[in-house]
């Protein structure tokens, strides 16, 4: 009989007690991680100075920063040599956009992308470039004796629609390891006419699989 | 008197008499107060048909009883059953003596209970209620504690659905075949009439169906059974309704073999506890029965209950900070007036024929053919190229202006400023519309059914160990479903079409389009379809009872079609919306099987288990049944396991209950609607918003838990109390989820249904029920006919209604770029998905009662008061699923005040209930 008892209790107590969930058993939805994700739907005024957490807005060369640009309620981030104020033009420009640090290691298959497009651009020698670094050290005037390795992204060419953006294409960054910086250079000139282009980039995203 | 045992347990001594031939048993039953004998009381031996009324001098005799153990009931409306186990040697009449018959304070307390529950959870304008299940007196002291002290928290045994009971009156199934649910105002109000019931628990075996895995309830009108003489009531509470008043007579069977029951009831309030909720309801029940010889009897049954009562919104937590607990923001004043735009009003009366065929001692069959018809309408506000008239609505909250509730620019918002419908801005706007039509107008939703049922239950002894139950079911239902336009509100006509659709798409019907609604023709617009619905079912069932070992086994099967019927052409679904869809059949089945062990006369071990099948609701067959004939292919039939063990003592002083179970439900489909924003991809919100029907498929859950109920009679007057539920109901797999999206609509696609993969509901908690509840309570009963009773409860783990929509991979998708959102925390999205748990509470509940009895009469009255301390509480709420994404749903928490926050439904404060009777 006391048996009996005993069993019954430790029937309703384990079925009770077996696979009880605690209430952080949640799985999240599926979604594509980021390394690295902006928009720079930051809440910036239009036309002002890019000021981003993390990430370097420097004028290696002349006056010119990248800005925050807003169109049709999307915010991206633009680079130009141009300006209507005859003194305010440089005879060189060279800006970098240089990412927060990235750790190479933690992940697997990391997969560049964002979405680029110019306006003006007349000249192959008015460039953006991508590259990306495992030796810089974050310091900007460091930055020349960092190594920068040329990225190959599928960049609009002078004979694209002005301010259409285009998928860069998935680049491949699964060789990379250590810490890396990820930078969009851009050469122009705001005193000669073929290279005072912009260029606009948006969406930059690192992907990768966990 | 005073000598006399007032105790829950009879008196009787068990004297055998000698007798030549018979083998039996014989018994006089008199009524505890008066000491005088009971006539027309039904005694009944257990497990067989042996079923005999009491004589004019309260004696009963049965001749022909099985030899061995028996258990004999004794029952009366109004009073206590008493079951009495008996042991039966051959060849001698037992005399079992006095049967004390005890009045059913419970019953008193039941009339209070069903205001409480009697109330709509959920945002949805299903025709039946969705009030806790089942929860109803019994004898068992933990199902007490769920139904008078848990059902104001709107606990759920074992946390199932009322979908998952099954609800009978004469055996023939109440509940609705749209959406499974019983719909209670069809007899409410009629309590004395209604008071005649049977309930088994969980998937334990009832004589009148397979049921289910909540139980069944099994409500019987034959007019022979209620005791004879009439009874006056009127009572007063402050919860749905503010005032009550019945009336019963029942004749018992006179010598020509005729017995009739009348019964008739009001209930109404101007204002219920909740702010503009009014009430009005009449119902009128009879019974007359015709006993032809001791083999045929013939039982009609009427009953008719209308049922008209303004509904009460769930609110945001916002909505509730400004406006208070008790505010409903469906109602507006109009000529001094407080008038509700959400009205359910409820007509459908049952008439019920019924047989009953004894062929011998131990065989008989109940044959009823029922005929039910009527309406069920659910009101709302429509407009047309106009302002949403809701004060609710998020355009007029401070929120969507960001401002703090309290602050001084939240008093000039639209909402702060009227927070009641406008019922005279509306008659000005269709007042003065260019061409005289309406642009708000007042309709209902409406279901009219019309449905036949016939059933014949057999019940049969076949050896002294085995009884056989059997029945076949028939139900044919056809169900006009439309909208139906009450007031013009002032202006002079309404046009039907739909403005949120281009070109055809406005049409509600293009076989008759541009239709002009006035005031004095056809009124039925928007939609209109008929849903037919056949469903036949045959179950048997096998009961063994030895001295050790009971057991039974039970098996059905159910055959389920339906079809649905457009009357419109709609302008969306040219081609799938008029005429008949294809027929959707299910066939079902179900096994189930139970052993008591009987260790001794006191204690029990009792298991059951339960397989069966159980075929989709139209609801989720049919979810876009308003405008197409769309059928949900994945709406498959539910598997389902369950299974509970128990353990019972039943002593003098102890009766104790200890329940483990288990249950699972898989493949289970839910539709739901609402209004959605940011849930279809592209840019701009004219492309992202969308009125939306949301299927579910492929739904598991998993319920499992402990229950515990212990009574124990410290003295002859005092008893005490306990009761304990521990509950983990959880979803238990990610389903898949479908949006319908009307506007996507074309003749090349006619079911523009959107796969949003699987939402990771895995591990959330079904929302509906505290899945904890404790109760402690004491009472005590005076020899002078008064009695009091204190109980305190605690409530825990009720949970939010999660929105699958939102837990599906479209919540990290940028609508912008298709992609995932850049920037994912996921400690962030943990945190916004996480479910909310609301408050766990306190209930004190307090009761009393007394009765006089003068020259036969009896006076008495009830008293109680729920929720004495006036706590508030949350009783349920759901997700809004409009900022369907990450980043908004992000922006909107990350406010203070979410714009689009949880709804919630809230408990009654402190609430009274007093009941005065006169019976003779």
């Amino acid at each position: 009989m006391k048996t009996f008892k005993i069993f019954g209790f430790l029937l309703a107590a384990s079925a009770v007690l077996t696979s009880c969930v605690g209430e952080d058993d949640i799985s999240l939805p599926n979604y594509a991680p980021t390394l690295l994700g902006e928009d720079f739907e930051s809440g910036a005024a239009d036309n002002t100075v890019l000021d981003l957490a993390g990430w370097e807005n420097f004028n290696e060369v002349g006056t010119k920063v990248w800005r925050n640009q807003i169109y049709s309620g999307n915010t991206y981030a633009e680079f130009s040599s141009f300006t209507n104020d005859p003194l305010d033009k440089d005879p060189v420009n060279i800006g970098w956009l240089i990412s927060p640090s990235l750790n190479m290691d933690a992940q697997q298959a990391e997969v560049l992308s964002f979405e680029v497009s110019q306006s003006y651009v007349s000249s192959a020698a008015n460039k953006l470039e991508v590259f990306i670094s495992t030796d810089y050290d974050g310091n900007v005037a460091n930055i020349g004796s960092a190594t920068w390795q040329p990225l190959t992204a599928n960049i609009p060419g002078t004979d694209a629609t002005f301010f259409e953006f285009q998928d860069s294409g998935d680049i491949d960054l699964s060789g990379f390891t250590g810490t890396a910086y990820l930078a969009f250079k851009v050469v122009g000139s705001g005193q000669d006419p073929n290279l005072d282009g912009s260029y606009q980039i948006d969406n930059v995203k690192i992907t990768y699989q966990n | 008197m005073r000598k006399l045992v007032l105790s829950v347990l009879l008196s009787m001594q068990a004297l055998i008499a000698f007798s030549q031939a018979s083998t039996g048993l014989t018994g006089k039953v008199v009524d505890a107060k008066s000491q005088r004998p009971m006539q027309n009381v039904e005694v009944s031996v257990a497990n067989t048909n042996l079923t005999e009324l009491t004589n004019i001098n309260g004696l009963f005799t049965f001749k022909e009883v099985a030899v061995g153990e028996q258990i004999i009931r004794v029952r009366s409306t109004g009073f206590k059953d008493q079951i009495i186990p008996v042991s039966i040697k051959q060849g001698q009449v037992l005399d079992i003596g006095m049967v004390v018959l005890e009045e059913d304070i419970t019953s008193e307390q039941q009339l209070a209970l069903i205001t409480i529950t009697e109330n709509d959870l959920g945002d949805d304008n299903s025709g039946s209620e969705n009030t806790a299940g089942l929860l109803q007196a019994t004898r068992d002291q933990f199902q007490q504690s769920a139904a008078f002290n848990w059902g104001q928290a709107r606990f759920r045994i074992r946390g199932f659905d009322n979908e998952y009971g099954v609800t009978m009156i004469n055996g023939i199934t109440m509940n609705k075949i749209y959406d499974g649910r019983p719909q209670w105002s069809n007899w409410g109000g009629l309590n004395d009439a209604t008071r005649n019931q049977e309930f088994t628990m969980g998937s334990a075996p009832s004589d009148y169906t397979f049921g289910s895995i909540l139980g069944t309830q099994e409500i019987n009108t034959r007019a022979s059974i209620y005791r004879p003489g009439t009874r006056v009531s009127f009572s007063g509470t402050n919860t749905n309704y503010s005032w009550r008043t019945m009336a019963t007579h029942a004749s018992g069977m006179d010598k020509n073999g005729w017995a009739y029951v009348v019964s008739a009831s009001r209930r109404w309030a101007k204002e219920g506890y909740f702010e503009g909720t009014d009430y009005d309801a009449y119902s009128v029940f009879a019974s007359v029965e015709k006993r032809f010889n001791e083999h045929h009897s013939l039982n009609f049954t009427s009953i008719y209950a209308r049922n008209s009562r303004g509904k009460n919104s769930p609110n945001t937590a916002e909505v509730n900070a400004i406006a208070g607990e008790e505010y409903n923001s469906y109602w507006g004043w109009q000529n001094g007036k407080k008038r509700n735009s959400r009205d359910k009003d409820v007509e459908e009366p049952i008439n019920m024929l019924t047989h009953y065929w004894k062929f011998n001692d131990k065989t008989s069959l109940q044959t009823n053919v029922a005929y039910q018809t009527g309406s069920v309408g659910n009101s709302r506000l429509d407009y047309q190229d106009a302002r949403n008239p809701d004060p609710t609505y998020y355009r007029n909250l401070p929120s969507y202006y960001g401002y703090a509730v309290g602050s001084d620019q939240a008093q000039n918002t639209p909402f702060a400023q009227n927070p009641q419908i406008n019922w005279d801005f509306l008659y000005f706007a269709n007042q003065n519309t260019e061409e005289g039509n309406s642009v708000y107008v007042l309709y209902e939703d409406r279901t009219d059914d019309t449905q036949w049922s016939a059933n014949s239950i057999l019940n049969s002894q076949l050896s002294d160990n085995i009884a056989l139950n059997a029945g076949v079911n028939f139900r044919k239902l056809k169900s006009h479903n439309f909208q139906y336009l009450l007031d013009f509100l002032g202006g002079d006509f309404y046009k039907d079409i739909d403005p949120f659709g281009t070109g055809d798409q406005q049409q509600s019907d293009l076989n008759n389009p541009n239709r002009i609604i006035k005031p004095d023709g056809d009124r039925t617009f928007g939609y209109n379809y008929n849903l037919e619905a056949t469903v036949a079912d045959a179950f048997t069932q096998f009961k063994f009872a030895y001295r050790d070992f009971d057991f039974y086994l039970a098996q059905n099967f159910t055959r389920t079609e339906y079809q649905r019927e457009g009357l419109y052409r709609n302008g969306y679904y040219a081609n799938n919306s008029f005429g008949k869809s294809k027929s959707v059949v299910f066939e079902n089945f179900g096994f189930k099987g139970g052993l008591t062990y009987k260790l001794n006369g006191q204690n029990y071990f009792v298991f059951n288990g339960l397989y069966m099948t159980k075929a989709p609701t139209m609801r989720n067959v049919f979810p876009n049944a308003r405008l197409s004939n769309n059928i949900m292919e994945e709406a498959v039939s539910e598997n389902i396991v369950s299974t509970d063990g128990s353990y019972v003592i039943r002593t003098p002083k102890l009766k104790a209950r200890l329940t483990g179970y288990y249950a699972k439900v898989k493949n289970a489909t839910e539709t739901s609607f609402f209004f959605a924003e940011g849930i279809f991809e592209g840019e701009g919100s004219d492309e992202t918003d969308a009125f939306v029907a949301e299927t579910v498929t492929n739904l598991d859950k998993k319920y499992m838990g402990g229950e515990l109920g212990i009574e124990y009679q410290l003295t002859p007057t005092i008893k005490i109390m306990g009761s304990a539920a521990y509950g983990q109901y959880i979803y238990d797999n990610n389903p898949n989820v479908y949006l319908n999206q009307d506007a996507a609509a074309t003749p090349d696609n006619p079911n523009p249904l959107v796969n949003y993969g699987v939402s990771k509901m895995k591990n959330y908690r079904l929302p509906g029920s505290p899945q904890q509840a404790y109760s402690v309570g004491v009472e005590y009963r005076d020899p002078h006919f008064w009695w009091v009773g204190v109980n305190g409860n605690y409530l825990a783990d009720n949970y939010l209604d999660v929105s699958p929509i939102l837990r599906t991979d479209n919540f990290f998708r940028d609508p912008a770029t298709g992609d995932s959102f850049l920037d994912i925390d996921p400690a962030r999205a943990r945190q916004l998905l996480k479910q909310e748990q609301f408050d766990n509470f306190y209930l004190v509940n307090l009761t009393g009662g007394k009765s006089w009895k003068i020259d036969g009469t009896t006076f008495g009255f009830f008293a109680s008061i729920n929720n004495l301390l006036d706590e508030k509480y949350r009783t349920g709420g759901f997700e809004q699923a409009r900022n369907a994404n990450y980043r908004g749903l992000d922006a909107d928490v990350a406010s203070g005040t979410p714009v689009f926050g949880p709804r919630y439904f809230q408990g009654y404060g402190r609430t009274y209930f007093v009941n005065l009777y006169v019976q003779f």
